[in-house]
């Protein structure tokens, strides 16, 4: 009699156990997938703004620029900001809009203004090695007399 | 001797600044000073393909000259996006929630510039500095190559094949073949004086993958003033307002 209350018993209890998983588990993911969907977004936009800059923003460009106007062309690529693609974000969620404006800003001014302080650097590096090479022959041709 | 080097210095540098402003950027092929119409609306449905990740968004959108666009996109958000000038307003009117988003540079409209280069051989490439380079007929299609008139100034090159007249497609690249986007225009329907078309097909390659974008309007219609509630947007006070700047 025992024997058969306990089988009984595990069986409902068992039973409980499956028919909870297969209420709970559904909406359990369901309301993980909705707690993680923004930050997906976020992430996606993040994704989508750096390879929007990229395209956008010629790094060769200021890279020259760097070259010729040394120092101004650094200061100009922090400045200077380029035309917002607001087609990306027709029909996107608000955090997707959020992340996507401080990603795409954040790649805008990064290529800009790596490119242009290498750009500086070459250029610098250029002029003092051009002062040398002059004041060497200026040098040897002084020596000479 | 430094007498000599400072002044030739400085002369470099200001020669060699001047074309570097405008060199490596690419033109706008679809900008315009004047666009063909006073105000423009019509339906829309985008839909976007990045490496085989597709999603679509459809809505309403009204656009007067270049200058101000009121979009309200019904899926798959509620989204109202206003853009004039320098500001570009995103509002969730579920979610009493806005963002106003200012640049220092005029923000680009969406869709409506697709639109325009569609007209682009009524309008013609001389506008954005560049020359024809050649072209060939055949048969009822016209292939024309568009480049830069200055050899220096090398900024890729632009082929548009037209069709009765009519641009089907127009490709770029850029002069290190790094990036090419090919504009298709299909369904070529009147709206009032103009002939629009009412699906745009825009793919661009680059070494990063492969982003194509398809735009299908309806019930374009040109010239019809912009009810109120679109040219006079306001944001009810009780929303959220979030500054943020590009």
């Amino acid at each position: 009699m025992g024997k058969r209350l306990g089988y009984r018993v595990f069986v409902g209890a068992l039973t409980l156990v499956l028919a909870l998983s297969l209420l709970v588990m559904p909406l359990a993911s369901d309301l993980v997938a909705a707690n993680a969907l923004p930050q997906a977004d976020a992430q996606q936009a993040c994704v989508d703004a750096e390879a929007q800059a990229t395209q956008d923003i010629n790094g060769t460009t200021w890279f020259l620029i760097g070259c010729i106007i040394g120092v101004w062309g650094y200061i100009v690529a922090i400045a200077l900001e380029s035309n917002p693609p607001s087609a990306a974000l027709v029909g996107q969620s608000p955090e997707y809009v959020a992340a996507y404006t401080d990603c795409y800003k954040r790649k805008a001014k990064e290529i800009k203004s790596k490119n242009a302080l290498y750009g500086c650097l070459a250029g610098t590096g250029a002029t003092c090695l051009l002062y040398f090479l002059l004041f060497a022959a200026a040098s040897g041709a002084e020596s000479t007399y | 001797m430094k007498r000599f080097v400072r002044p030739i210095h400085k002369a470099a540098v200001f020669l060699l600044i001047i074309p570097l402003w405008s060199w490596g950027q690419t033109p706008d092929f679809t900008a315009v000073a004047s666009p063909p119409y006073q105000t423009l609306q019509g339906n829309f449905q985008k839909v976007n393909d990045r490496d085989g990740q597709v999603d679509s968004s459809s809505g309403i959108f009204f656009v007067k000259k270049m200058d101000y666009m009121y979009l309200e996109v019904t899926h798959p958000i509620h989204q109202i996006m206003v853009i004039e000038g320098n500001v570009t307003l995103v509002y969730y009117p579920e979610r009493k929630l806005a963002y106003r988003i200012t640049s220092k540079n005029p923000a680009m409209l969406p869709f409506v510039p697709k639109l325009i280069a569609a007209l682009r051989s009524e309008i013609g490439f001389d506008n954005l500095g560049l020359k024809l380079e050649k072209q060939e007929l055949l048969g009822d299609t016209l292939i024309s190559y568009w480049i830069s008139p200055d050899p220096e100034k090398n900024i890729g090159r632009y082929q548009m094949i037209q069709v009765n007249d009519q641009p089907v497609q127009i490709f770029y690249t850029t002069p290190d073949s790094l990036f090419a986007s090919k504009l298709v225009f299909q369904n070529y329907r009147p709206v009032g004086d103009l002939i629009l078309p009412h699906k745009i097909v825009s793919e661009s390659v680059s070494t990063r993958g492969v982003t194509i974008e398809k735009v299908y309007f309806s019930q374009l219609k040109k010239d019809v003033p912009l009810p109120t509630r679109v040219v006079r947007f306001d944001l009810p006070d009780d929303v959220a307002v979030e500054e943020k700047e590009w």
